[in-house]
This record gives C-alpha cells, sequence and structure tokens, in this order.
C-alpha cells in the first residue's frame, strides 16, 4: 500500500467512524463530517461544471473559433451559441441583487420553457404509453405443446399461477387507478374494488420499503467490509480469522 | 418586458421542443441540440448559483462566530480543497502518450502499463476535442476516493438503521392493510437477506411441498403487486405530470416568476 493510499485509508476509515457515531447520539465527531461532506460534495459539483461544461462547452469551443474565425464564416454562429447562454446564465445570478432579480426570470423561463416542451412528449412516452402497454397482454397462459414442460400446477391446459399472477397484475393496476378517482365516492361494490386497489398500494410500499432498506444493508456492508480487510488488514495490518 | 418576455420565452421553447418531435426537419433538430447546449451552459450557472448561496451563508455563520461556527468553517474548507484539487489540479494533467507509443507500451507490459488511446488534437474546425478526463486527476481522484465516496457511502447506510427505527416505531399491524404493508416488508427483507433465505429453503421449502421459497416469494411480491402498485401511480404521475406541463405553456403556471418580486 502506497503512502498516499495508507493515508487516504486512514483518513476514510476515521471519516467512517465519524459518520457513524451519530447512531449513539448527535455528537460534534458527526457535525464535522456531515459539514466536510456538505462542502466536498459542492465542490465536487462545482469542479465537475468548470470541467464538463464551462471548459468543454465554452472555453475550447470559443478558442478553437476564435482561431478559424478568418476562414470559416460560420464560426461567428458557434461563437453566438456560445456567448448567449453565458449572458443569460449571468442573469440567473441577478437573483443576489433584489432590484435586479427579475432579469433571472427569462433563462429560468428558457430552462422550464424548453424542459416543460420537452417533458410532454417524454412523459407520454415513459410515463403513459409503457404502462398502457404492459396491460395489454393475454390475461390467461395455456400450455402449449411443444413448448417446454411446465413444472407449476395446470388445470384444463391453464397455467393456474401465472394466469393468477396476470389477474392480480391487471385488476391490481385498475383497482389502484380507481382508487385515486376521487370524482365517484368509494362506497359500495366501487368501493370494494377501490379497497383491493389499496391492498395492492400496501403490499407495493412495503416490498418497495423492504427493497430500500436491503439497498441500504448493502451499502452498510460495504463499509464494514472496508474496515475489516482495507483499514484493519491494509492499514493496520492485522490480520483476520478466516 | 418583466412579465411577458418571460412567458414568450417559455412558451415558444416549450412549443418548439414539441414541434421538433412531430416535426423533426433538418432544422428543428439542429435547433434541439443547441437548446440543449443552451441549457446545460445555462444549468451550470444555476449551479453557480446554489453553491455561491451555499458558500455565502456559511461564510456569514464563519464571519460571526455564532453557533457552530466551526463546522460552517469546516464546509468552506472542504468546498475549496475539493474545488481547487478538481478545477485546478485538472489543467496541469500530464499530456498523454500518443498513439503509436501507447501502444507499443501496451505490447510490452499489457497488464500494468496498458495505456488508454490518446485524446486525438482538434482536426477538424469544429473538433473540440473530448476535454480533460477529471479522473487522471491525482490529486482529485484521491479526495473523491477516500474523503467524498466514504462518507456518501456511510451517511447512506446510516438510513438502513433510519428507515428500520422509523418502521419500528410507525409499522404496527393494527388492521388487514397495516397488516399487508408489514407483511410485504418482512418477506422482502427476509427474502433479500442470503441467510434467511438459505435456513427458509433449507429447513421449510425442501420439506414442505406447497410453501414457495422465499426468493420466490420475494420475486413474485416485486413482479406483481408492487407492479400493480406502481403502474397505477406512474399512471397518475404521468397524467398530473402532463396537465401540468400543458398550463405552464399556456401560461397558467408560471414557476420562473418565483422568488423575484412582483
Amino acid at each position: 500500500m502506497s503512502t498516499p493510499e495508507l493515508v487516504g485509508t486512514w483518513i476514510a476509515a476515521l471519516l467512517t467512524f465519524c459518520a457513524l457515531s451519530f447512531l449513539y447520539k448527535d455528537n460534534p465527531f458527526y457535525k464535522f463530517a456531515e459539514a466536510l461532506f456538505v462542502g466536498v460534495s459542492a465542490g465536487y459539483g462545482a469542479a465537475y461544471v468548470v470541467h464538463q461544461v464551462f471548459y468543454q462547452d465554452v472555453i475550447i469551443p470559443l478558442s478553437v473559433c476564435f482561431q478559424v474565425a478568418g476562414q470559416e464564416p460560420s464560426a461567428i454562429l458557434q461563437v453566438i451559441n456560445r456567448i448567449v447562454p453565458c449572458i443569460l446564465g449571468v442573469m440567473i445570478l441577478s437573483r443576489f441583487i433584489p432590484s435586479i432579480g427579475w432579469m433571472s426570470r427569462w433563462p429560468l423561463a428558457f430552462i422550464i420553457g424548453y424542459g416543460t416542451g420537452f417533458n410532454v412528449v417524454y412523459i407520454v412516452q415513459t410515463f403513459l404509453l409503457p404502462q398502457i402497454y404492459g396491460m395489454i397482454t393475454p390475461l390467461v397462459e395455456i400450455v402449449r405443446p411443444g413448448e417446454a414442460p411446465y413444472e407449476g400446477l395446470t388445470w384444463g391446459g391453464v397455467m393456474v399461477l401465472n394466469t393468477v399472477s396476470n389477474l392480480v397484475l391487471f385488476v391490481g393496476v385498475l383497482s389502484v387507478i380507481a382508487y385515486f378517482f376521487f370524482s365517484k365516492a368509494h362506497t359500495g361494490s366501487y368501493g370494494k374494488f377501490t379497497r383491493f386497489g389499496v391492498w395492492m398500494l400496501m403490499l407495493g410500499f412495503g416490498a418497495t420499503y423492504g427493497n430500500t432498506v436491503m439497498a441500504r444493508m448493502s451499502l452498510l456492508i460495504g463499509r464494514i467490509q472496508f474496515l475489516l480487510y482495507d483499514w484493519i488488514e491494509g492499514a493496520i495490518g492485522l490480520s483476520l480469522p478466516g | 418586458m418583466r412579465k411577458q418576455v418571460p412567458f414568450l420565452i417559455a412558451t415558444v421553447m416549450g412549443i418548439a421542443m414539441v414541434a421538433q418531435f412531430f416535426i423533426p426537419t433538418h432544422g428543428l433538430v439542429q435547433m434541439q441540440s443547441v437548446v440543449l447546449l443552451y441549457g446545460r451552459i445555462i444549468g451550470a450557472f444555476a449551479l453557480v448559483l446554489g453553491v455561491a448561496s451555499l458558500i455565502r451563508i456559511n461564510w456569514i455563520r464563519a464571519k460571526r462566530k455564532g453557533e457552530g461556527w466551526t463546522y460552517a468553517a469546516v464546509t468552506i474548507i472542504g468546498f475549496v480543497a475539493m474545488f481547487l484539487a478538481g478545477s485546478l489540479g485538472g489543467f496541469f494533467i500530464a499530456p498523454e502518450e500518443p498513439a503509436e507509443t501507447a501502444a507499443v507500451t501496451s505490447e510490452s507490459a499489457p497488464a500494468e502499463a496498458a495505456v488508454e488511446p490518446a485524446a486525438t488534437p482538434p482536426q477538424k474546425s469544429y473538433d473540440f476535442g473530448a476535454g480533460l478526463d477529471m479522473t487522471k486527476n491525482r490529486v482529485f481522484a484521491w479526495m473523491f476516493d477516500y474523503i467524498y465516496t466514504p462518507m456518501d457511502a456511510t451517511i447512506f447506510a446510516l438510513l438502513a438503521f433510519y428507515v428500520a427505527s422509523a418502521a419500528y416505531r410507525a409499522m404496527r399491524a393494527r388492521d388487514l392493510t397495516a397488516g399487508l404493508l408489514l407483511g410485504a416488508a418482512i418477506i422482502v427483507m427476509l427474502g433479500r437477506a442470503p441467510l434467511t433465505s438459505y435456513y427458509w429453503d433449507q429447513l421449510i421449502s425442501q420439506h414442505v411441498k406447497f410453501i414457495p421459497s422465499l426468493g420466490d416469494v420475494t420475486e413474485w411480491l416485486m413482479e406483481y403487486p408492487n407492479t400493480a402498485a406502481k403502474r397505477g401511480v406512474y399512471f397518475g404521475v404521468g397524467l398530473a405530470a402532463l396537465g401540468q406541463s400543458i398550463r405552464i405553456l399556456v401560461g397558467l403556471e408560471r414557476p420562473y416568476m418565483a422568488g423575484t418580486g412582483d
């Protein structure tokens, strides 16, 4: 392990302990780690923007365009396409001065306008149509001769479990949508139908919750593995049993 | 000027973006790429606004030396260190080897000295190159690996305890719906954990034929009831977002006017 790696591993281990110390109670070590994380994250974002946007999208193109401006008349358009958004971008910063704060509306209107226009198509393509496509499938699945043998329960050639699952999905989606339809009172048979939607929502939320907890657990396991193998074994030099 | 121009900009841009999808002429498609570039550059300034705000607030806190001013100072130091390492450090990256040399080096020592192909210098008028590779900035990469990543992962790992503690306090099987939520959560957590999943299969599923494996039940829950719930919710979200987008396009909603007086 090289010196930068060794120092880095020690710092990473100490910061990990600082962050984990919150499990006992709020304390100065956690606050230190939290404050440092906020600063470092902001610094990372700012550095990323400097490289990927200001340098890559503005400085390099402008320098190239100024070099070839004499031979390539169309380079002037490229220059304009860099200067105008920069002016609009600077207008955003007018929010710091209340008397001219209204100037920030123009760039914001630009971003919100194009984002909204883009979203109109994107929402239909990704949120609405795929949900409808997913619903328009056969509900009853039948064992067909010549296909791979089906090992599950069958009844009159119908794959029982698959069919029931498809029905749960189909009726589930309709009942969830019905539950969010508030123009009709949830009473009578319609109320019972929406009640099934609530059950589906609860099962879905529970499953999502369990999944989220386990995803976080895998991150925790990653940190514990780092402390055990990278820090205790690698940096300190102690060998762990097993 | 202050009210009508922003509305005009938003509406024209929105309609133009919709139009370029339905009428994909060369001009409109080119306009889309220019608009995306504009958006990227303006968005970068918006990030500058956010970062400047954060630094300004912490600077004032540190300067007044009120309660917790040292943490404000730590935030500023962390920001400055990461920003300088990332933005200035990148300009001092050693130039890469030419492609021929790299090929020779990789042949002689393929495992250790495999060098990525060198970035081609700008050839044509508008070839702006591939930009800088931030990962080659050693100081920045070191700070990213040993400061940013450990804290990021640990703080997110803490959420496991937060959600578990919140669930312990809030989740009670008071009625059927709460029981379904609790049951689904427990099954998915146990099914996703290798140990419980393994022992369930070894001790129960293999001996009692009609009881499925925990992994199968988890997959079924994720694939059917969870999909049904999500699909219904996504459908509602999609319709609501579509409605909101149209309201913005026709000027019934003007979020760009917020926070700037009048």
